[in-house]
C-alpha cells in the first residue's frame, strides 16, 4: 500500500502552498515543486508518491512535457492531476497523458481534496 | 457604418478641392501623411497596386494612369492624377482595406491582452476561492487562530488587487474613442506589461521596468491611454518573440526623462535587427514572422499612433541591443525643464 505522499507542482507558489495545507490537513506529507524539471528531479529521488497534482502552464518544463517524461522513463504514480488555467488542453488529453482528472482554475479546493482521497481509497 | 461613410465622404471632397484649387485634372497632389494611420494605409495600398506596374521616370512624366502615388519621402507622397473618378474609387477601396487592416491589428493587439488577462485573472482568482475554502475548512475544525484569520484576509486582498490592477489596464486599453489627455505614464506602462507576466514566466525571460522619472514627471505625460498601451503591446510583444527560445533571455522597459520628451524604451536580448530589416521595419504589411504569426501592421500602425499624439516611435541604432524608442509629449513641458 502507498503512504500518504503526494507532490504538487505549481509555479505560482502561494496557489502551492494553500493547496499543501490543504492536504497536510487531512494527513497528507506533502512535498513541492515549482516546475516539471523540478518535480521529475523530487519524483526520480523519492520513493512511494501515491499521488502528483500538476499545473499545466510552467517556465522550464510544463505540465505535459512532464507527464509524457513520466511516461517514458516508466515512472509510476498511481495518482495524477492536472490544472490549467487558459491552455488548451482537454480532459481527454489528460487522460491519455495519464492523468486521472484534469481541473479548471479557480477550482474547488474541497472537491480536488476529496476527488484525490476517494482515489486513494479505492487504490489502497 | 455611418462614421466610416462620413469620413470616407470627407476624404473624397477633400480631394476633389484638392484637385480643382491646383487646377483641374493632371495635377500634382503633395499629400502629407503623417500621423493619420488610416490615410497612411490607404496610402500605401495606393501605392502597393500600382508602382509594380510603372518606372519611377514614367510616373514624373505622368502619363500613362490614371492616379499613382510616389513616396517621397516617409512623410509625403505624390498624389497624381489624370482620372479623379478612378482616383476616388481606388481612394475608396483602399479606405475600406485600411478600416479592415485596422480591426485585425486591434483584435491581434486584443488578442494578446486576452491571454494575459485570463492567465493573470485565473491564478489570483483560485486563490481566492481556495482561501475561502480553506478557511472554512481551519473554522470547522477549530483550527483558523487570529494569525491564520489575518494571513488569509490579507492573500485574498491582494489577490483582488491583481485581479482589479488588470482589469483597470483592460479598461484603459478598450476605450476606442479615447482621447489624448494628462495621464500617469508609469502606469500605462505598468499596465501594459502585466499582461505579459504570464507569458515571460512561460518562456522564462525576465522582464524588467526601469523608472527614472520622478512622481511630477510621470503624471506628467499627455497621451492617449488606449493608443499607447495598444503600441506598447505591440513593442513588447515583438521583445518577447525575438527573444523566445533564447536562454537567459530578458525584456527592459526603461522610462526616462529625455528633455523635450518622456521616453519609453523597449530592449531585448534578443539578436539585433538585420540591416535589411531595418530600412523595412515601420513599412505596413512588413513582417518577418512566419505565417500566422503577423501581418506586419504592429510596428507602423504603433508609429501612427504615436505619431497621433505628437510623439515619435523609432529604432534606436545605437544600442548593442534591440530598442525601439517611443517619445511622449509632455503635458507640461515647461514645469517639466524648471
Amino acid at each position: 500500500m502507498s503512504t500518504r505522499k503526494i507532490l504538487i507542482v505549481d509555479d505560482e507558489v502561494e496557489l502551492r502552498s494553500i493547496v499543501a495545507e490543504a492536504l497536510e490537513l487531512s494527513g497528507w506529507e506533502v512535498l513541492t515543486a515549482a516546475n516539471g524539471a523540478e518535480a521529475l528531479e523530487i519524483i526520480r529521488k523519492s520513493s512511494g508518491l501515491a499521488a502528483m497534482i500538476s499545473d499545466v502552464k510552467m517556465p522550464v518544463m510544463d505540465g505535459r512535457e512532464l507527464l509524457q517524461q513520466i511516461k517514458n522513463s516508466g515512472l509510476v504514480i498511481p495518482q495524477i492531476y492536472l490544472i490549467t488555467g487558459f491552455s488548451n488542453l482537454s480532459p481527454r488529453e489528460a487522460q491519455e497523458l495519464g492523468a486521472k482528472e484534469l481541473f479548471r482554475k479557480p477550482f474547488e479546493l474541497l472537491k480536488l481534496c476529496e476527488t484525490i482521497e476517494a482515489d486513494f481509497r479505492a487504490q489502497s | 457604418m455611418p462614421r466610416a461613410r462620413s469620413e470616407r465622404q470627407a476624404r473624397k471632397s477633400l480631394l476633389r478641392a484638392t484637385v480643382r484649387k491646383l487646377g483641374g485634372l493632371g495635377s500634382v497632389v503633395l499629400l502629407t501623411v503623417t500621423c493619420d494611420f488610416l490615410s497612411l494605409i490607404a496610402v500605401y495600398t495606393l501605392r502597393l497596386s500600382i508602382v509594380g506596374s510603372v518606372k519611377l521616370a514614367d510616373l514624373i512624366v505622368g502619363l500613362t494612369i490614371p492616379t499613382v502615388l510616389v513616396p517621397m519621402t516617409s512623410a509625403f507622397y505624390i498624389l497624381l492624377i489624370r482620372d479623379l473618378d478612378k482616383a476616388e474609387s481606388d481612394l475608396d477601396e483602399a479606405l475600406q482595406i485600411a478600416a479592415k487592416a485596422q480591426v485585425v491589428a486591434r483584435t491581434a493587439a486584443v488578442g494578446t491582452m486576452a491571454a494575459g488577462i485570463a492567465h493573470e485573472i485565473n491564478n489570483p482568482l483560485a486563490i481566492i476561492r481556495s482561501r475561502a475554502e480553506l478557511a472554512n475548512t481551519l473554522y470547522a475544525k477549530g483550527l483558523l487562530t487570529q494569525e491564520k484569520f489575518a494571513t488569509f484576509h490579507e492573500s485574498i486582498v491582494r489577490g483582488c488587487g491583481r485581479i482589479s490592477y488588470i482589469i483597470s489596464g483592460m479598461r484603459t486599453m478598450a476605450l476606442v474613442d479615447s482621447i489624448e489627455e494628462k495621464a500617469n505614464l508609469v502606469e500605462l506602462v505598468g499596465q501594459t506589461s502585466q499582461f505579459f507576466r504570464g507569458r515571460a514566466a512561460l518562456q522564462s525571460t525576465n522582464l524588467t521596468i526601469e523608472n527614472t522619472l520622478n512622481e511630477i514627471q510621470a503624471t506628467d505625460v499627455f497621451v492617449n491611454g488606449a493608443h499607447l498601451m495598444q503600441a506598447l503591446t505591440s513593442l513588447i510583444g515583438n521583445a518577447f518573440d525575438a527573444v523566445e527560445g533564447q536562454s537567459n533571455s530578458w525584456v527592459k522597459i526603461r522610462i526616462e526623462n529625455s528633455g523635450q520628451f518622456a521616453k519609453v524604451s523597449v530592449v531585448n536580448s534578443g539578436p539585433l535587427i538585420a540591416e535589411s530589416v531595418r530600412r523595412r521595419l515601420m513599412e505596413p504589411f512588413f513582417s518577418t514572422k512566419p505565417i500566422g504569426k503577423g501581418i506586419g501592421l504592429g510596428l507602423s500602425m504603433s508609429r501612427s499612433m504615436i505619431e497621433g499624439m505628437k510623439g515619435e516611435l523609432f529604432l534606436d541604432e545605437s544600442p548593442s541591443h534591440t530598442c525601439l524608442v517611443v517619445h511622449i509629449p509632455w503635458h507640461d513641458a515647461a514645469s517639466i525643464a524648471a
